[in-house]
């Protein structure tokens, strides 16, 4: 079973790997596309994490910026405060009625009280609540506020307590937190008493000034919606800070331990984060009052400045998702771009390998195995090399085995246009006739020698008309006659019509030549040569015919396949028809042929046909 | 009178060589012309010639072989071959065959007939030897018995003129009563031997 998956999965694998790399294209998109998208998500990323950070930067500094705001607008407020308590405790009334002793205070004593207490609150109305003066424990008492004094009379009695005590700890000035207390948690800030001791610490004679200060004053302050309603201004004392504001949910207030931390803060201004119960996380930014050294803080979720950040994080998703698919497309569409011209070679590289293939003069080439196995392009393009190489190596011997071929029939043409071999022998007869006195003959002789050369040369042209080629061969053939006139007699059977058709010097005279040699002068008796020519359908035809010795089955047989494979005959008799044929080939093409009977003992009959061309139809140097 | 036969499947040259050459002024008579070289053994055998004039290159029957033929029977016919290859290995053949020449066409006239002559003078001196030797015979013959018999002569002397005389001497003329010796003389004489 184990084995199963395994083989199971190399197969994927490897089809896998080779489609994917089956292409070019297709290699380059499997790296390029993974790459692109790679680049784009770490880009993504970083962007946003530098905006969130950014973003909670700003709003912390936003955040901040307003607690400085409202920090420095209640320390100017507090110091107010502390200036009028200052010159409250300092009024030579009170330093007086400090001294008197109970029976000494006079209605005066309160109306000159009263009248100060009244001026101080009616300038700070907005801010100062109540003012309670307590001399010497109750010997003079002063209040004056909206609210029911029986209430408030308990807390200062503390006050009285506290602050008279023999304590070198104690400051002059102590603020007070006044709040509601919720259970078991610190005082929530309500208010604030400003309790002042009046009188040296160590004089018998003290007492204290309370200012209890506004609630709207602080609720004011505090009532600042912050962060769009995620977070809270504070004001945190010593022992509780102020919870106010609007309904600010449980899970969002400080703690007694958070409380104490920032409160415990040595740094001035800065912030902290900390759990919130449900274990939110959230953040506190505060700044510390001048005139008490209270911290004034602005508390909010952190992730409440997510919620800033919610339409960035979206908005950079859709953004990288698009910009992938962009990607891809581009890619895809580049990536072909880039291709094509790869492509495209490639396409006429598997043209070119069929083509090549089936290409007349190279099918007679050992054949090529084609590849089809689906390839990469670098493949494809390689086997195609490889291939042309191949052909062109095959093509090069093929055309070094035609040159040489051409050069031997040029030499065999050379030869028979100069014939030395005849030529001296011609000469010789000449002057044996010449020696007999038979100056006819020999005069006669001479002429058809210079005519035979003349036609031969043709002015170097290669084109003759037939007329020429016909006299070439009676030239040639009344020499002979003349010297072996007791083996044979010869006759030209010409049609007319076909005297201005144009025709291959040197191709009837080689076969007449075969016809002697091979044929009547090697049968006894005397033989004869005939020479045919005819038009026929838009062919000329020629036969030149003896009834001489003729040749085998087995001769006729590789005389003729010698000329269908190009190859040259072993006896003389091959390579004269051979070169004929050749040139015939070589200049007419396929069209022209040569076609050989003949029967042992009975004759030989060799017949040319070629495309009937008049003279002028095509220019041949 | 000689006779002499001119071969060459050129009728012209034929022609040529045997009206253009004052032969009958020479002590020639022309027995025929042949074309080939079966026609002339024909010719030869029906009539034989002291020269033949004949060319190599031939339908049929070359004129080496013509040669060759015409040696087995009549040995003593002179060749003289005309031809126009320059070819080696014919003239390596010709000598081969003892041609009395190896004329290259075309001939001269004078230098043909010459050579004809000096054949025809070769074939007498020949002839004249021959038949010499021949008359000669008997009377030599007898002279050999004599000098046998008179035992002047060393052996090997003996066996010389017998062999010059076409005798194959048989070993038992010198026989002794010692087989060793006869065994030794018998191995001196190469022809004894052989018989």
């Amino acid at each position: 079973m184990r084995e199963k998956l395994w083989r199971a999965g190399r197969r994927l694998k490897v089809s896998i790997h080779r489609h994917r790399y089956s292409s070019f294209r297709s290699t380059v998109l499997s790296v390029y596309i993974p790459l692109i998208i790679a680049f784009i998500l770490v880009t993504g990323t970083i962007s946003y994490t530098l905006a969130v950070r950014q973003v909670e930067e700003s709003t912390r500094s936003e955040a901040a910026n307003l607690v400085h705001q409202t920090r420095l607008y209640t320390d100017s407020r507090f110091q107010a405060i502390l200036e009028q308590i200052t010159a409250l405790t300092d009024d030579p009334v009170i330093l007086q009625l400090l001294s008197k002793k109970a029976d000494e205070i006079t209605p005066q004593d309160y109306l000159a009280v009263q009248s100060h207490v009244d001026t101080i609150r009616l300038y700070n109305s907005s801010i100062i609540d109540t003012v309670y003066i307590d001399l010497n424990h109750g010997n003079f008492h002063f209040y004056r506020g909206d609210d029911d004094y029986a209430d408030l009379l308990h807390a200062y009695e503390q006050y009285q307590n506290t602050m008279t005590d023999d304590d070198e700890d104690h400051p002059e000035i102590v603020w007070k937190i006044v709040g509601l207390k919720d259970g078991d948690e610190a005082p929530s800030l309500q208010t604030v008493d400003v309790v002042r001791r009046i009188g040296r610490r160590d004089s018998e004679k003290k007492g204290i000034l309370v200012f209890r200060l506004r609630e709207e004053f602080f609720s004011g302050i505090m009532d600042r919606p912050l962060l769009g309603g995620r977070g809270y201004l504070a004001m945190v004392g010593p022992e509780g800070s102020s919870n106010t504001g609007s309904d600010v949910p449980q899970k969002m207030r400080l703690d007694e331990e958070v409380r104490k931390a920032i409160y415990d803060s040595k740094v001035p201004d800065g912030y902290i984060e900390f759990k919130s119960p449900d274990g939110e996380w959230m953040v506190a930014v505060y700044d510390t009052l001048a005139t008490n050294g209270w911290k004034l803080a602005a508390v909010f979720r952190r992730d409440a400045l997510l919620d800033k950040v919610v339409y960035i994080k979206y908005t950079t998703i859709v953004a990288i998702l698009i910009l992938m698919i962009l990607a891809i497309f581009v890619t895809n569409q580049l990536s072909s771009r880039i291709m094509r011209p790869l492509s495209d070679l490639v396409d006429r590289m598997k043209k070119m390998r069929h083509s090549v293939i089936t290409a007349p003069s190279v099918k007679s080439l050992p054949a090529r195995v084609v590849d089809d196995q689906p390839a990469n392009e670098v493949e494809i393009l390689g086997h195609g090399v490889d291939d042309l190489m191949g052909h062109v190596r095959d093509l090069m011997a093929q055309v070094k085995k035609d040159q040489e071929l051409q050069r031997e029939l040029e030499l065999a043409v050379v030869q028979m246009q100069v014939h030395p071999h005849f030529l001296y022998n011609t000469l010789f007869a000449i002057k044996g006739l010449c020696d007999m006195g038979m100056n006819e003959e020999a005069s006669k002789m001479i002429m058809a020698l210079a005519n035979f050369f003349r036609i031969g040369l043709s002015h170097g042209r290669e084109i003759i008309p037939v007329s020429q080629e016909v006299d070439h061969a009676r030239n040639y053939l009344y020499i002979q006659e003349m010297r072996y006139g007791d083996v044979f007699a010869y006759h030209f059977s010409i049609s007319p019509d076909i005297d201005d058709y144009s025709i291959i010097k040197l191709t009837l005279q080689p076969l007449v030549e075969n016809a002697i040699y091979h044929g009547v002068k090697e049968k006894r008796g005397k033989g004869n040569i005939t020479v045919t020519g005819w038009l026929e359908e838009g062919m000329l035809h020629f036969t030149v015919e003896d009834d001489g010795m003729g040749m085998t089955e087995e001769r006729l047989q590789e005389l003729r396949r010698g000329l269908a494979e190009s190859r040259l005959g072993k006896k003389h008799v091959g390579f004269g028809v051979f070169s004929v044929f050749e040139r015939l080939r070589l200049h007419y093409g396929e069209e022209a042929g040569l076609e050989i009977t003949s029967e042992k003992g009975k004759g030989t009959c060799v017949h040319v046909m070629l495309p009937a061309q008049k003279l002028g139809d095509t220019e041949d140097a | 009178m000689h006779k002499i036969l001119i071969v060459d499947d050129d009728r012209i040259i034929r022609k040529g060589l045997i009206q253009t050459i004052p032969w009958a002024k020479n002590g020639f008579r022309v027995t025929g012309e042949a074309g080939d070289g079966e026609e002339a053994l024909a010719m030869i055998r029906k009539d034989p010639p002291q020269v033949v004039v004949s060319d190599i290159r031939m339908p049929f029957m070359d004129g080496l072989e013509l040669a060759k033929h015409t040696k087995e029977t009549y040995p003593d016919i002179k060749f003289i071959f005309l031809t126009g290859y320059e070819d080696f290995s014919y003239a390596k053949r010709a000598i081969d065959l003892q041609a009395v020449d190896y004329l290259l066409k075309p001939v001269e006239r004078d230098i043909l007939l010459e050579k004809a002559k000096q054949a025809a003078a070769d074939w007498d001196k020949e002839q004249g030897s021959k038949k010499k030797l021949r008359e000669a015979k008997p009377y030599l013959r007898s002279v050999l018995f004599q000098k046998i018999l008179a035992g002047q002569e060393s052996e090997e002397m003996i066996l010389a003129s017998a062999e010059e005389m076409g005798h194959v001497p048989a070993p038992s003329v010198f026989s002794r009563d010692d087989p060793a010796d006869r065994r030794l003389h018998a191995g001196r004489y190469p022809s004894a031997r052989r018989a």
